[in-house]
């Protein structure tokens, strides 16, 4: 991970803590948010795709499931997808 | 605006319409609206016998059909339909009797990706009696009765 998508994750994070209220030390950019892992539901999804749109201005409405996985996963979704 | 408009606006009807009159309402942004709380209403019955208190679970519904009369357009459109999908730090700060009227003030605080997040106070004589955060996205009807 550069350092262009470790601020992109970073500030993924910073959604997750502030907007669903998930502990940041329950947080690295590996663990599973969906499932087994943090147990995020569909709702949580919604929230996450809003955040996204209002930080970055990149739409994941309807983007493929394997996106969301962990904060790894969005961050380089994020970074492919932004705006220059 | 008054209970006819309303009406053209919002597809609640008594006994389950909390919303009687509209102060102020910026389209997509924020309304103040007005709820006069009677001892005639059918919940007093029962909640309860002997110290009517409107539910918290109604002066919530009573801000989310104020808050979807600022986040729908005209309510003209049959198909789609505004859902609460989250309550967020709802606080009854003194409950809410018979012979209160109820201001209702909703402030979107968040609109992206399909989501609309209000701020609501409701007062009663500029007091608060309950205040919180209501989430909300338009669905498609159909979608809600199709089987699994």
């Amino acid at each position: 991970m550069d350092a262009k998508q470790t601020e992109i994750a970073e500030k993924i994070k910073g959604i997750l803590v502030d907007n669903l209220r998930i502990p940041a030390e329950e947080l690295d950019y590996e663990v599973e948010l969906f499932g087994d892992g943090i147990g995020l539901d569909s709702i949580d999804s919604l929230e996450i795709i809003a955040g996204i749109d209002q930080e970055f201005g990149v739409q994941m409405t309807g983007v493929a499931r394997e996106n969301f996985f962990n904060i790894a996963a969005l961050s380089k979704y994020v970074m492919e997808h932004l705006e220059d | 605006m008054n209970i006819i408009e309303i009406n053209k606006r919002i597809k609640q009807r008594p006994p389950f319409q909390m919303v009687e009159r509209v102060l102020e309402v910026v389209p997509g942004e924020s309304v103040k609206a007005l709820k006069n709380v009677s001892v005639n209403e059918p919940y007093f019955t029962g909640h309860f016998p002997d110290a009517p208190i409107m539910p918290g679970v109604l002066v919530i519904e009573t801000a989310a059909q104020a808050c979807s009369l600022a986040i729908e357009a005209d309510g003209t459109d049959d198909k789609t339909i505004y859902v609460l999908l989250k309550v967020k730090d709802f606080k009854f700060v003194k409950p809410v009797i018979p012979g209160d009227t109820l201001i209702i003030d909703c402030k979107k605080t968040m609109g992206a990706a399909g989501l609309f997040t209000f701020a609501v106070t409701i007062s009663v004589n500029d007091k608060v009696r309950a205040k919180g955060e209501l989430m909300f996205t338009a669905v498609d009807k159909e979608s809600i009765y199709a089987e699994d």
